[in-house]
Formats: structure tokens, sequence, C-alpha cells
């Protein structure tokens, strides 16, 4: 295969060092440690598909979680819950876009994270819509102060205290 | 071939010797099996390292060898381990060269898991993200990066591919059971702990990968021969025309589809209303349909800027979030989006044709010649501007490696029209949402109309940019491009010149099936004193799709050059029947 590889490469490098621009850097993820900083990876690059370094490692975050080392556990306000944290870290865009309307595929997601049994996600939906302003302090918000709000707001509601209890 | 079942095979994939137990493993399977035994037989520990081959042989061989406990194996089986598995399609993404032809991975889901949260696998070069364009080119393609494989849940997929570069994806479920992922799962480990495969972006790349894996968890399905290139679209066409393999197919839209959606459903007052609503706040009550609207401009604008909104754009999403917030969850039925073709419908790739035409050329010094010719034209891939766009993008075009010859009786002549080595075309239209430029390379060796002889050759490399419009919703695109140009060659007056041009093109997708291109470019020729000059090209094409096997074409071409005193004119139109496979 290499030598057939060889000469189409050949071929296109020429096309390619025409068409080439600069790629953007990957800018750092502000997430004090915790959670895959994905969303801010190469869009304008020409590497896009190809490789993805730092949501690429066969083990990654979310695998450690068990044993603690993640450095996302020390965020968790309940026991177990860094996949909630993850969750909402990497997904902080989808979700305040869903919280606003009540519902989604993200926020049912997000609520099965934090424990929530599938019959609970419609009320999950509607209450974080309710609590929108408490939850989203939308000058500086990130995604772990959107779990840590979300969280402090069930343990004060009749719906949710007691409920969704991630397991290990 | 199976890498790590080496049976029957001559050479294996894999890149290092670690993987093999014998000293000629990587090429003798006989060697490689009967060492395999003797080390498991030896070192029981192996197994932990090499489970699914442990699996293979003490099944097979019957050799009841005890098993052990192996607790980052089970660990990783336990974390990984589901009870279906779907092969997932990010389409095609038009700004970027690796991402041109569509990405493949695999999801593994478990009954009852919410499916943003199942894992996701992936194979992709191990580079840097900060590798230089070039030198990513150059090693991707000859093999300077080896492949590995990333897990991360399928949230984070579709997030890079949904949301932040607004491809659809397409999720399509296989029958693998609960046991075949865990033997996949089990070699997928053995692979990353010992294994090395070099990545080579024509063929043994992401998708390709893939299929060998399936292969190993049903080595029934033959699924991973190809004879020159992996074409990702190619090999999920492969796994649907494997009987029994594909149970059902899903559609996740972008981001893009999504908010196309949910402006499509507005009407032209509420769609102003919207726009206002961007721009500046509103005391009107207005239905959650024309917020939901508006936050879907901004999410995309958001993702489209690296999830950064600044100043103004900032406050107005936050503004509207709120708002939305007041009015409930929407009772009214949501946008329906259109689900479009599906990246398997596409025509195949190989292409050859054969056609018959006329041409006519006259030079300014009073040569002239006319005939009829016959051509054959062979490409190997991809698709161009006049291909029917079912399961690619529209209005793209991407060549590889094409031959065009010409015979022709009345001027005894046999030569190459064309060779082309690559050909991109990029026709993104741009919009209010998007402001996409569109984009033009090609390099090919051409036989030049403008110079009064038939077969005549130069070395020819083109590139530039410019604007498409869509129109007659997105069935057309009206566009221009300035492009640069350079030919050399003993032809050519000074063996080198120099062509800057411009374009306008319109190119429309008719009715189905019949797709009509007309062209016109001046040409300017300059540094050449001699002939310092213009010419106008003039192109009408016409395409009928009667499969996506078969297609009959009708081109024209006409040049001619300025001062029109002794100009040089040419003029040619051919017929052909082109099949692909």
């Amino acid at each position: 295969m290499k030598n057939k590889n060889t000469i189409l490469g050949s071929l296109i490098l020429g096309a390619v060092i025409i068409f080439a621009y600069t790629q953007s850097s990957q800018a750092a993820d502000s997430s004090s440690g915790c959670g895959l900083g994905w969303e801010v990876s190469q869009k304008q690059s020409l590497l896009s598909s190809a490789i993805r370094s730092t949501t690429n490692a066969f083990l990654p975050n979310t695998f450690s979680m068990t044993s603690g080392t993640s450095g996302c556990q020390k965020h968790s306000i309940v026991k177990n819950d860094e996949e909630a944290v993850i969750f909402a870290v990497n997904n902080q865009h989808s979700l305040m876009m869903e919280m606003a309307e009540g519902k989604g595929e993200f926020l049912n997601s997000f609520a099965q994270t934090l424990g929530c049994d599938a019959s609970l996600y419609s009320d999950f939906g509607k209450f974080t819509q309710s609590h929108y302003s408490d939850i989203i302090n939308t000058s500086s918000s990130d995604g772990i102060e959107l779990y840590r709000q979300v969280r402090t707001q069930m343990e004060s509601s009749p719906t949710f205290k007691g409920q969704c209890i991630p397991r290990a | 071939m199976k890498p790590s079942f080496p049976l029957g095979h001559l050479k294996s994939e894999v890149d290092n010797p670690q993987f093999f137990f014998a000293q000629d493993g990587a090429k003798n399977p006989a060697n490689e099996l009967q060492a395999s035994v003797q080390a498991f037989k030896k070192e029981p520990k192996l197994q932990c390292t090499f489970p699914a081959r442990f699996q293979f042989l003490n099944q097979k061989l019957t050799l009841k060898l005890p098993t052990v406990p192996c607790i980052e194996l089970d660990e990783f089986l336990r974390r990984l381990s589901g009870d279906a598995m779907s092969l997932v399609f990010s389409s095609a993404y038009p700004n970027s060269p690796p991402s041109m032809f569509g990405h493949t991975f695999l999801r593994i889901h478990r009954n009852g898991r919410e499916v943003l949260l199942d894992e996701s696998i992936n194979y992709a070069a191990q580079a840097s993200p900060d590798e230089n364009t070039i030198l990513f080119t150059v090693f991707g393609l000859m093999g300077g990066y080896y492949g590995g494989f990333g897990i991360s849940p399928y949230y984070m997929k579709v997030n890079e591919y949904a949301y932040a570069e607004s491809r659809d994806l397409w999720e399509y479920d296989l029958s693998l059971t609960k046991s075949e992922i865990e033997t996949f799962l089990k070699h997928v480990w053995e692979l990353n702990q010992k294994g090395q495969f070099k990545y080579f972006f024509f063929d043994e790349n992401c998708s390709y990968r893939i299929l060998t894996l399936l292969e190993v968890a049903r080595p029934d399905w033959v699924l991973s021969e190809f004879s020159i290139h992996v074409i990702p679209a190619e090999t999920v066409k492969k796994v649907l025309n494997t009987p029994g393999a594909i149970t059902d197919i899903h559609y996740r839209p972008s981001l893009f589809s999504q908010m196309e959606a949910k402006w499509a459903i507005l009407n032209p007052e509420e769609e102003t209303q919207t726009w206002n609503l961007i721009q500046t706040p509103s005391s009107e009550a207005l239905p959650p349909r024309i917020l939901d609207a508006a936050l879907s401009y901004f999410q995309y604008k958001k993702l489209q800027n690296k999830n950064v909104l600044v100043g103004k754009d900032q406050e107005r999403f936050a503004d509207l979030l709120m708002a939305r917030s007041k009015l409930g969850v929407a009772t009214e039925s949501a946008a329906v989006i259109e689900i479009p073709d599906r990246p398997d419908q596409g025509h195949p790739p190989y292409k050859w044709s054969l056609g018959v035409g006329a041409l006519n050329s006259r030079s300014k010094n009073g040569e002239g010649h006319s005939g009829g010719f016959q051509e054959f034209q062979f490409k190997f891939a991809y698709h161009d501007l006049l291909n029917e766009d079912r399961g690619y993008i529209p209005f793209s075009q991407i060549d590889f490696p094409t031959l065009n010859l010409r015979y022709s009786d009345a001027l005894n002549s046999l030569w190459i029209e064309r060779l082309s080595l690559f050909s991109v075309t990029a026709l993104s239209p741009w919009t209010s949402f998007a402001r996409s430029l569109s984009w033009k390379v090609d390099v090919a060796y051409i036989s030049p109309k403008d110079y009064g002889c038939v077969d005549c050759h130069a070395a020819m490399i083109e590139g530039g940019a410019g604007v498409a419009g869509s129109l007659f919703s997105n069935q057309a695109r009206a566009y221009g491009l300035v492009l640069a140009h350079v030919e050399a060659g003993s032809s050519i007056e000074n063996t080198v010149r120099f062509l800057p041009q411009v374009q306008v093109g319109f190119l429309a997708q008719v009715v189905s099936h019949y797709k009509v291109q007309a062209t016109l470019t001046r040409t300017q020729d300059v540094f050449q004193n001699a002939r310092r000059k213009f010419f106008y090209t003039a192109e009408f094409n016409q395409s009928w799709a009667i499969r996506p096997e078969w297609e009959i074409r009708l081109m024209s071409r006409a040049l001619r050059s300025k001062p029109s005193q002794k100009a040089d004119a040419y003029l040619e139109a051919s017929l052909s029947l082109n099949h692909y496979y």
C-alpha cells in the first residue's frame, strides 16, 4: 500500500500547497481543569475530523471517574455526580438553550446523569425553565456553576428533593 | 485482512513487532498461531493483553486453557460493553480537505441509557492539533502518522460534528449481538495495548479500520475489500449491502439544519420580526417560534465562532434566553426537519466514459482544422459539478486522477485531452447566516485551445476564490470566481504563461436528474509580448442522470480571442455516456 500511497500523495501535495491556509490554534480549556474542551477545537482548521487529540485519549477523563482522578470530582456537591459535572461543562451551550425552551435531548441526558428516572424528564425540563434566572447567571457562568445551581435548586424543590440520586 | 487473527493471510496490517509472538509472525500465520498458543500456555496473564486472540484460539482449537482475572480489561469491558452498536457517518465538511469525504466512527448503546451518554469509538491519525497543514497532508497521505483509537461520550462527537462543524450525522444500527460487541471490544483493547497501524488517508483510514474491526466481530461479513481508495460513504454502502447487517437508520440534523427548519416555519412578516428582535429588544408579546428562530441564529453564530459571542450579540442572546424561559414549553408542533438524501444513496465514485464529438479550431495566422473525434475518460473518484448531488455536498466538485483521451480520424491524431490530478470546486452560498466563500483548485495537464493547435499541451495549475448565491430554493447557484492560472509547456511561447481569469457561471438542478451549467470566462494573457491579448471562453453543459450508475452528457465549448481581427477561435461539442461504479 505504501508505494501507491506515495505516488498518489505526491500528486495531491502540489494542489494542497496552493490551497493551504493557516489553521487556527486550539484555545485553552477554561473550565479549571475539568471537562474536555472540545468546543474550541479546530473549526477553521484543515485538520478537522482526522485528528482530535484532546478528545482522542484512549481512556479519557470520564473513564477515570470512579477512581476520582478526573479533576471534576472536586466540583461535585453530591456523591457520584462527576458524570453530571462533566456533562454540564461540555454541553453548557445546549443546556442553556434547552432550559430556556423547557425541554430537549440534552436536558434529558443531563437529568439522567443526575440520577433522575426517565419519568421525571418532563418535570425536570419545566423545572429548569421556571428557575432559569436562578440557574443561569448569564454574565459569567460556566458549566460547573450551572450544575451547582441545578443541584441547589433541586434540593429545595418538593418534586425533586430526595429524587435523582446517581449510582456509582 | 484480520491483523490479530493471522490465519490464512499473508501479511498483517499491524506495523509493529510487539503484536506478534513469532519472529516472522506478521508474514507467517501458521508460525504465529503456534507461537501464540505456546505463549498463552506458558504465560496465562498474556490473555489480559490479547483477550480477543486468546478467546478465538481457545474456542476454535478447543485448547481448554484456564482463564485468569484481568482487572483493567474487566473494568474496560464493564464501562464500554453494550447491547447494540451503530456505525455513525458524519457528512462531508466542504472547507477542510481531510473532512471532504465524511467520516465514520462507532457508537455503543446500552439499553435504558440516553443516546447522548453512549460511548463512541473513533479511529484517527495521531497528530498534534497544531501540526502544520502541509506537513499534516504529507504525513497523512504517506503514512507518517500512526492511527489510534479514541473513546469519548457520544455527546462529544455530536458537539464536534453536528454543532461545531454543522455536519449532519447518520446512525446506521448494526445487528451485532452483545457478545459480538464484547469480542469487538477485546480486539480494540489488544490493538491498543500492543498494536500499531500507520494511518493512510487514502486507504487505511478511519473508515477502513472500522470495517476490519467489524469483520473480527462477524467473520462472515466481508467488508474491507477495496481496490484503490476507501471513501467513507462507500464503506457505509458496503455494510448496508451486507444482508442483515443494518437494522435501522437514524438522521441527526446538524445545527445548521436545525436552524434552517426553525426559520422555514416563519412567514415573511415573522421573519422580519425575528431579524428585528435579533438587533433590538421588543416589548411586544411574540410567539415562541420567533424567539426560537432568533435563538437558533445566535446559537449557530456562537458555535461558528468557537463557542464565543462578543459584545452586543452576547447581550441580545442572554436577553432572548431569559425572555424565552418565561414563555413556557412550546405546545405548537416543532419545526419539522426534512430528512435529506442519505450519503449511501449517492452515485459510485469510479467513472469511465465514452463519447463522440466534433471540433473546429482556427488560429490567428489562418491555420485551422476541424473534424470529428471519439473520447474516452477514466476517473478514480469522486464527484463533479454536473453529477447528481444526491448524497453529496450540493454544487461541489472533488475529482481525483482523471484521464481524457481523444482520437480523431479526420485529424489523424490521438492525444491526451486532459490529465487531471486534482480538481476541487466548492460553491458554498453567501447567505445572511453563513458568509461562505467559494473556491476552486485545479492541477492538470491540459490542451490549451487558444493556440490553434489541437494537440498541444501544457502543465497547468489554477486556483482562486469568489462568491456564489443560492437561487430557486437552493436548486441553483450563480457564481463568480477570480482565478490565478499558470501554464507551462513547450507549446507555450516563452514556455510559461500567466493567465488570470474571471469566471461567471450558473449551475442548476433544473428538474430531477437533469443538470445544466453555463459559464463565461475572460482570460487575460499577460507578460506575453507578442500575444498580449485576452480571450473569452463560454461553456454550456447538460447532464442527464438515468440511474445512479449511468449518465448522458452533452457538452459544448467556444473560445474566441481578442482583438477579433486575426482571432484564435475554437468550438467543440460532444455527447458522452458515463458509467459510475
